[in-house]
């Protein structure tokens, strides 16, 4: 009797075990990948930014610690200032030698890129995409498309390696206190109209120096590549194997340099002098970032009336600018801090959180719906007018390129540029030798 | 054996006993400094000689031998070319810093060695600049050579010299100068330009403190009998200068010269933070190619052949001053 009771009891409880087993599936979908996963236990995460000064930092270290208090799933992400970006890439480089990575880093386009060669950036979207901890179609709807283009990488299959962060544009600020004076109704909508506005504006003394400039213009790569799809060019061509900013367009932007830096009318700013000139109506129009708006408002001594918008255009009906700013990536480490890294990712860029950090941080919200957060609308309304009217320039912002040479491409744009406005270069020689200096990189790199 | 070759045979092994302990004991006192270089300075150097043999752009690639080399120097046109360029900026830069410091510092330290009233705080206030952070200094200095509100261009304003752009300025001070005479200057005879002086003129104010200090050292260990004697034979104070105070002060000149050089040929932080290598490359020395290869394009290969090929100018270039003015040095 014995000998029949054991195996009869060893054959019930297998079948439960097995029915116990077989139960799971049914109950829930079985985890088809790291994205769909639980997180189990405590998971502590290193974020590594450049974000080295307030508002900024202070910004995302609120950001950081209401993550931390609020996820329920024992995630806690100590966020660490690693320099400026430069200083951030180069230890994010060493990290990758040594094997010892964050789980989540602040970095451009080109750095993730880079990051990427050596195998250690996560793809996003199947994290995006999960049912289980990703955004619904209705969610990734509402975040500009711009944002996602610029985080997807052709060279790497068009994966979605990195996620907006410290996004802004590239924007005209005008001083509407000097366009009044000079008897300028509006902003200028055509590079035509600025051309004159910036001389009209400009004032000069009687030995013929300038005492008021119309424009100031930091030599950059980015503007200058804004400024090409402002006047309706391309930066590339559609391979991706030759730069495009070479062509007519390209030649227009730096004709309309020579002309105005030649005329007295426009200056290169030495560090960030133009905000302090801008503020004191010493300065019509200067273009750039739209994270200077705070500088600019605060180096206002009396107020001033200005206003933020896209750069003059081509074709004022379909206007374009560039995206700038920089993303978070997160690395490879094991799939329980990636996802939680993901979490974290996702929360930032909710409705809540990025309405927030566009009062907090003077960044930009990532989302459509942010424009209908209350709290933003008001500090919109009582502190940072022109930052609705940035908001309103991203349907028209489009992504730099992320092929590889970029950076050196910059170098190259930028040292075209200083020929052109130091007069050691005509327009048209500067631009032929940059372009085919910047077509040798790119053949270099593929 | 006899007692007394046996009494000696132990003293001599005794001896060696000692000896070996003494070096051991010495070995053991050196071993943490041996430890900190060897970790620090030697492995990393020899490592970067490793790296230089690859393809190396973020991660480790191709073994490519000396082609990162040969690139450099000769094979790719555009790394060649910025490598040639930026070596030839990198000698100018020390041909017009190093003379200027050392004569200017043995003539301030020769000055300061007089009994002069508040000698030790115009010793302070010379060495001041050396101990300030170069970053912070070079800042400063970023503003005072401001083009508009610099308080240099205000002094050269009202002496009617205007307009210069000092730090954006990537024509040749020659050039300027015969711009401004009305004399055309060709394009080889154009000189550094004005970016580069304005680096020198901060590198020469930034390390000044620190030669004098070597050349008033120097001037104290002279005996004063010698220039009494030299006195008493009627000699005058160029003469006692020139005589007494240049040949006994050879080795502080030797070693502030050999110093200075190599500093010059490694700077970098005052030439990031004053130009970052512009305008038009200007001041683009080869610390700063290899900075923006390594860190900003990522190529980690090239960078650190850049960095092997620099230590060798370096070394050329101290071998060299070794063996012609090393010559030229009285010691004592």
């Amino acid at each position: 009797m014995t000998r029949m009771r054991i195996p009869t009891l060893f054959a019930t409880l297998a079948l439960l075990l097995g029915a116990c087993a077989g139960a799971g599936p049914a109950a829930t979908a079985a985890p088809t990948t790291e994205a769909d996963i639980d997180i189990t236990g405590p998971v502590s995460l290193t974020l590594w930014h450049a974000l080295t000064s307030d508002p900024q930092k202070a910004a995302l270290e609120a950001a950081v610690k209401k993550f931390n208090d609020t996820n329920g799933k024992g995630i806690t992400i100590t966020p660490v200032v690693q320099g400026n970006y430069t200083q951030l890439y180069q230890k994010t480089l060493g990290a990758i030698q040594a094997g010892a990575l964050p789980e989540i880093v602040h970095a451009y386009e080109s750095q993730v890129a880079d990051y990427q060669k050596a195998a250690v950036v996560i793809d996003l979207e199947p994290y995006m995409n999960s049912a289980k901890n990703g955004l619904t179609k209705a969610s990734q709807d509402d975040i500009y498309k711009p944002y996602f283009d610029t985080n997807r990488f052709p060279q790497y299959g068009n994966q979605l390696l990195s996620f907006p962060f410290t996004k802004s544009l590239f924007v005209m600020y005008t001083n509407e206190d000097v366009l009044k004076a000079a008897g300028i109704a509006s902003t200028p909508k055509t590079w035509a109209e600025f051309e004159t506005a910036v001389m009209k504006t400009t004032q000069k003394d009687a030995s013929g120096k300038t005492t008021r400039y119309g424009w100031a213009q930091p030599l950059d790569a980015s503007n200058f590549n804004a400024q090409v799809m402002s006047m309706g060019g391309n930066i590339m061509s559609a391979d991706n194997k030759t730069v495009a900013w070479d062509g007519k367009e390209g030649l227009a932007v730096l004709q309309m340099y020579d002309r105005l830096w030649k005329g007295g009318y426009a200056y290169t700013p030495t560090g960030f002098d133009w905000q302090n000139d801008f503020a004191a109506s010493k300065l019509a129009f200067t273009m750039g970032s739209t994270s200077s708006r705070p500088f600019i408002a605060g180096a206002m001594k009396t107020p001033v009336a200005w206003n933020v918008g896209v750069p003059p255009q081509t074709d004022p009906t379909k206007p374009r600018t560039v995206m700038y700013g920089a993303n978070i990536a997160v690395l490879k480490s094991t799939p329980q801090k990636q996802l939680a890294s993901w979490l974290f990712v996702k929360w930032f860029s909710d409705q809540a959180q990025t309405a927030d950090w566009g009062t907090k941080s003077y960044y930009m919200p990532v989302r459509k719906a942010a424009a209908t957060d209350e709290a933003l609308k008001s500090y919109w309304t009582s502190k940072d007018p022109q930052g609705k009217q940035a908001f309103d320039v991203i349907g028209s912002s489009i992504p730099e390129p992320n092929v590889r040479g970029q950076q050196e491409i910059r170098d190259v744009i930028f040292d075209m540029l200083t020929k052109v406005t130091t007069g050691k270069a005509t327009p048209e020689a500067a631009i032929k030798d940059a372009g085919q200096k910047a077509n040798d990189i790119l053949k270099a790199n593929q | 054996m006899s007692g007394g070759a046996i009494a000696q045979s132990e003293r001599a092994a005794s001896r060696r006993r000692r000896g070996l302990i003494e070096n051991a004991q010495a070995y053991l006192f050196l071993l943490p400094a041996i430890a900190f270089l060897g970790l620090f300075k030697i492995l990393p150097a020899v490592y970067a000689v490793y790296i230089s043999f690859f393809r190396w752009d973020v991660v480790q690639g191709a073994f490519r031998g000396l082609d990162n080399y040969f690139d450099i120097l000769w094979q790719n046109s555009t790394r060649s070319q910025a490598w040639w360029q930026s070596l030839s900026t990198t000698v100018t830069y020390a041909l017009i810093t190093v003379p200027f410091e050392i004569a200017i510092a043995l003539v301030v330290a020769y000055v300061l060695f007089q009994k002069l009233r508040g000698r030790d705080i115009y010793r302070t206030i010379y060495y001041l600049p050396y101990v300030t952070s170069t970053v912070a200094a070079a800042t400063v200095f970023f503003y005072v050579f401001h083009p508009q509100y610099g308080i240099v261009n205000q002094l050269l304003g009202s002496i009617g010299i205007t307009g210069l752009k000092w730090f954006q300025e990537p024509d040749g001070i020659f050039q300027m100068i015969g711009n401004a005479l009305g004399v055309a200057v060709p394009d080889w005879a154009a000189g550094p330009s004005l970016a580069l002086v304005g680096v020198a003129i901060f590198s020469i104010w930034h390390f000044l403190g620190f030669q004098i200090l070597i050349f008033l050292g120097g001037l104290g260990n002279i005996p004063l009998e010698y220039y009494e004697a030299a006195k008493l034979d009627g000699a005058n104070q160029w003469q006692l200068f020139r005589r007494i105070t240049l040949p006994l002060l050879s080795p502080q000149i030797f070693f502030v010269f050999t110093i200075a050089t190599i500093g010059v040929l490694r700077a970098f932080n005052e030439i990031f933070i004053l130009t970052n290598g512009g305008p038009l490359d200007t001041t683009r020395t080869v610390t700063l190619l290899l900075f923006k290869t390594f860190f900003q394009q990522g190529q980690i290969g090239l960078g650190s052949a850049m960095g092997v090929l620099l230590t060798l100018v370096i070394l050329a270039f101290t071998l060299f001053q070794f063996r012609i003015l090393g010559r030229r040095v009285e010691y004592g």
